[in-house]
This record gives C-alpha cells, structure tokens and sequence, in this order.
C-alpha cells in the first residue's frame, strides 16, 4: 500500500491545476492562431474551376480545379 | 512505461492531452488556411440581413432547417448547387443545423420570393398543404434589432477583416461592394433602405406603413436574410 | 431445468408474441415489402440474441470463480489478472487496420479523393438512366411526369389544383386572367418569355390600328376580357387593331416578336422555367435546375389543365 501520498502534491490538486492552465494555454494559442488566419484569409478568395470534370479520385484534384481569384 | 504512467497520474494526464491534441492537430491544421478562405460570389451581409439572421436564430429556425446541401444527386436536384466551404467565410456563427424537420434553406434565395415568404410566415400549411411548420406572426408587428446587426458588423470587420465598403468579386466577373454605415444613424439609414425595397415587394398593410414610418418589422429583416442565402 | 433458463424462455417467447400480435395486428401486416420482413427479423434476432446473451452473463456470475495467474501489481488490494487477448476481438482489432490501411490508401485516397468527384460520377450514371428510361416518353407518361414535378417543386405557390391559391401565384388553368392582362397593357413587360430580351411597349406605345389613337381605359378593359375569356366575346376588333401585329390573329404568338397568349406551350413554360417571371401577382423565380425533359414535361402537365 501505498502511504506517501499528499493531496497536495504534483500527483493530486497541483497537478490537476497545472494541467488545466495546460490546457487553457493552448486553446488560448489555438484561438488567437484561428483568427490571425482568418484575418489573413479574409478576402483571399478561390474558385471551384470547371467542377463538372473533377475526378472521384485523382492526386491533379486540387492543383487543377481550386484557383485563386485575383 | 505504462506502469510509471500509472503510478504518475499527471504525467499520465499531459500524455493523454498530448496524444488527443495530436490527433486533433493533424486532423484540423492543415486545411484550416483553405477553409477559412471565403469561395468566389461570397459577400457579407448587409446590416439588414445580418438582423434577419439574427431573428433567424432568436426562433431557432436552425432547429428544424439546415443550411447544408450536401453533393448527393437527390439533395441538389432538390434544394440547387451543394454547398462549398467557402460560401460560409462569414458565417459567424454558421447555421448548418443537424436535422431537417423542414427543408434546407442554404439557396432559398434561389426559389422563393418576398411575397411567398409573406404568406407562408402568415400560415405556412396555406401554401404549404399539410405543413407541420408553426405560424410566426409576432415577426410582423416586433420590431428588428438594427443596433445589434450594426455591432455585429464592426466586430467582425474588425477582428475578422470582412471586407465591408470593398469590392468582393462576383462569379460572372463583377464585383459587389457591401456598405455598411460608419455612425449608427448611418446604419439604420442603410437597412431602411434596404427594407423599403423589400416592402415593395409585400402585401401586408401595416408591414409597409411601418416601413413608411421608418421602421422594421422582423419579418422584413427575415425576408431580406432568405433573399441572401443564394 | 435452471430457473434463469426457464425465464429467458418465457421472456423470448412473450416478446415473440408481442412481436407477431403489433406485427399482425398493424395496417397490413408485413405487406410483403422487404423493409418490413427485414425491420421483424431484426426485432426477432434483438430479442433473441440479447436474452442469450443475458443468460450466458448472469450464469457465468452465479457459477463462476476467480483463478488464473494474477499480474505483480497491487493497488490498495484489487488485483489483475494476465488473461490473453480474446480471439475474436484480436481478429475484429487486425481486421480493422487493414480496413484503415485500405481506406487511407486506395479507398478514399488522401489528397486524390474528391467529394465532388465522386458527386459527378453519380449524375453522371443517374443522368444516364434517366436519358435510357425518359428520353422518349411522349403523351400521358409526359403528362405523369410533369404532374409529379409540379407536386414536388411548383405546387407550394401555385396549389395542389395549380390554381394559384387564392392569388397568391399565378392561376394555370387557365392562360391569363384580366387583372394579369391589364397590368401587362398599362404597365408593358419584359420577361425573357421569348428566351431573349424582348419588351413589350406600356400604354403608352399601344396604338389602336383602327382608330390611329392610343389604346384607352375601356378598350383595355374590353380587350382584357377578351384574351381572359380564350379569345372569345367582345374586343376582337380591338385585340386585332392592337395586339395582333405582334401576337397574331390568333395570339398564338411569333417566333421572335412575341409570346403565345392564347395558350401554354412548351417553349413559353420552358422560358418561364428558365428566367423566372414578375408581373402584377409578384416575382416568379427561375427553376433552371429543371434538366430539359422535366422542363418539357412540366409545359405537357400545365398546357393539359388548360385544354380540356
């Protein structure tokens, strides 16, 4: 059994918090990532190019049919 | 190793949150970029629409009409094109929804007009026979909220770069500027505007006075929002 | 016989029952349609397969004792046991990741496999059919299938009996009402019922041949009635002195000068389909989603209300 046990300790309430701010940290860093990209992407628009003649399965896919629009 | 991570349950913690952040990193990263891009014809909406959206989701209309057509042959025989992901480039939130007890609405713009939408919030089993869809008559004397819309688009201008009073580049080549007012008076000068058009376009008395004496009806701002979704 | 046995029994054998008195006892029974026979044999296969396998669990925790070697560790006295991996979920577990393997490789490749690729082999082949089953249909099937495209996409404005509900939508059982002439003589119109922009002059570029003035309140009335009514009654020398240069005679139309006001035709409901339409009732939108031959059908469907 074991008895060295504290709830204090990095294993018990500590850990817990420290995990916690873990966690907040990077939805934090995720967030603030998300909107830099949308504001980037904003007004970068594309196009679906001649749609009709895109393949169920063809690694040309994307390099041919999606385009920027200038 | 999986006995120390027993007998050390925080690290244990931090790897499980590692190994789940992995999973979600490779899954979400990469196409985020190209996701958030906004598709060609995309515009934003306009500070009348942005009100009829937000009567949208005060009744929960989401609850029962999606705003997804998915690339199934039966789906886009029925409600148009199939949906792209750039078309929500500023959806904020979006309003996919996840069960249709009515039809999708992402193109009703498409195949409905102002007075079709007039009679059906009036009494949709009227023109609809054996709808199951509820009357919505308090949308023709509530008043819309043109203050909030107007916030919502300076936030989203602001912190989300949607191109207002710019150009957005139409499909057949144009482009399509999107004003929105720079003082709040101006903003509802706009969506005034923007609603007399529309009460052109409708039949109840009352709905037009009240658009005549400078104010919006809900249903006017809802209309406006429908006519959007193309 | 072990009482829990005998329950499981009992409890099958009630369910069973159950099953066949909903079963019969609902509006046609199994009808025989695949759905339904399949919906009853999965219930049977449910209420059997569970009751064996309550058995089977509950008797193993009546009779059965913990032994075989325990793992080293002890945590505050509960112990583990090293059993092996079961076979059947070893197998189902292998099974998967080749499954997984073969997705991600040659199923649904990532980065080649598109959705919409995958969209437009599937018109493709639906389009196939469609053209090897109702390229040719001609008369009453025609008719069939323009009724079934009028109650899935035209009948929410225009009415189950196409009557326009109330004048909410155009009334298509017959051509033209007068409120609907009317409007187009004052006011003109320019709706593509052509395919091509080709306005029709308001009140103001009407002349009346006849009496070389413009045409007047009472002569719209009149002449209104008149095209309303089926080119019938009073107005014939009016609608002859005004419309009838562009119309014709017989306001069956012409080729690019005007469309048929008599009657409904396919090319006058095709255009209407394609453009969409605005006049005094309000907007029609356009429903060029429609591929050609259901176009074709809807103009048989409505050209046949009119023509009894």
């Amino acid at each position: 059994m074991n008895e060295s046990r504290s709830v204090f300790s990095i294993h018990g309430v500590t850990g817990m918090l420290i995990a916690t701010v873990l966690l907040l940290g990077i939805l934090v860093f995720l967030s603030v990532k998300a909107m830099s990209v949308q504001n980037a992407n904003a007004e970068n628009f594309y196009q679906v190019k001649d749609e009709t003649s895109i393949k169920m399965i063809s690694k040309d896919n994307f390099a041919n049919h999606i385009e920027d629009v200038k | 190793m999986f006995h120390w991570l027993e007998k050390n349950p925080f690290f244990f913690a931090v790897g499980v949150f590692v190994v789940i952040a992995f999973a979600g990193l490779i899954e979400i990263v990469p196409n985020f970029a190209q996701a958030s891009r906004p598709v060609i014809g995309t515009a934003p909406y306009s500070t009348l629409e942005l009100a009829g959206r937000h009567v949208y989701i005060k009744n929960s209309c989401n609850a029962c009409h999606s705003q997804l057509i998915r690339p199934f042959k039966s789906e886009t025989d029925r409600y148009g094109h199939y949906s792209l992901s750039g078309e929500y480039a500023y959806d904020r939130p979006f309003l996919w929804g996840s069960k249709r007890t009515g039809p999708d609405l992402h193109r009703v713009g498409n195949y409905r007009t102002t007075d079709w939408h007039e009679n059906h919030m009036k009494d949709p089993a009227a023109v609809v026979p054996g709808s199951i869809m509820p009357a919505y008559k308090w949308m023709f004397t509530n008043k819309a909220d043109i203050n909030t819309a107007y916030a919502e688009q300076l936030t989203v201008a602001q912190y989300f770069s949607v191109p207002y009073n710019k150009p957005v580049p139409m499909k057949d080549g144009s482009t399509k500027t999107v004003k929105m007012g720079a003082s709040v008076a101006e903003a509802n000068a706009l969506a005034l505007e923007q609603a007399k058009e529309i009460a052109a376009d409708m039949k109840d008395q009352d709905v037009k006075d009240a658009v005549a004496a400078g104010e919006i009806p809900e249903i006017v701002a809802l209309i406006a929002y429908m006519n959007s979704l193309k | 016989m072990n009482k829990l046995y005998l329950g499981g029994i009992i409890f099958t054998a009630l369910m069973l029952v159950f099953t066949y008195i909903s079963v019969g006892g609902s509006k046609g029974g199994l009808n025989g349609d695949i759905v339904n026979m399949l919906a009853v044999a999965g219930a049977v296969a449910l209420v059997i397969i569970t009751v064996f396998v309550v058995v089977k669990y509950v008797r193993q925790m009546q009779t059965d004792t913990a032994e075989g070697e325990l793992a080293d560790e002890s945590w505050d006295n509960i112990g583990e046991y090293k059993n092996p991996v079961p076979m059947g979920w070893a197998i189902m577990f292998l099974g998967t990741m080749i499954w997984g393997m073969w997705y991600f490789i040659a199923g649904y490749p990532v980065n080649a496999y598109s959705q919409i690729g995958e969209y437009n082999e599937d018109t493709a082949a639906h389009n196939a059919k469609f053209e090897a089953q109702y390229a040719s249909i001609t008369g009453d099937k025609l008719v069939a299938m323009g009724e079934s495209v009028f109650l899935a996409e035209c009948k929410v404005c225009h009415g189950l009996a196409a009557d326009g509900i109330d004048g909410k939508a155009a009334n298509l059982n017959v051509r033209l009402e007068a409120n609907t002439v009317k409007y187009v003589i004052e006011n003109g119109s320019n709706n593509m019922l052509l395919g091509t922009e080709m306005p029709m002059p308001d009140r103001n570029g009407l002349f009346n041949a006849n009496t070389g003035e413009l045409i007047t309140d009472a002569e719209i009335d009149t002449v209104s009635q008149y095209v309303a009514n089926g080119m019938q009654g009073e107005g014939a020398e009016i609608f002859a002195g005004v419309c009838a240069s562009c119309h014709g005679m017989d306001g069956k139309g012409m080729e690019y000068v005007a469309p048929n006001i008599a009657t409904f035709d396919t090319a006058l409901v095709t255009n209407v389909l394609n453009h969409g339409k605005k006049g005094v009732i309000g907007a029609m939108p356009a429903f060029d989603r429609l591929n050609a031959k259901q176009k074709e059908a809807v103009s048989a469907y409505i050209t046949s209300l009119s023509a009894q």
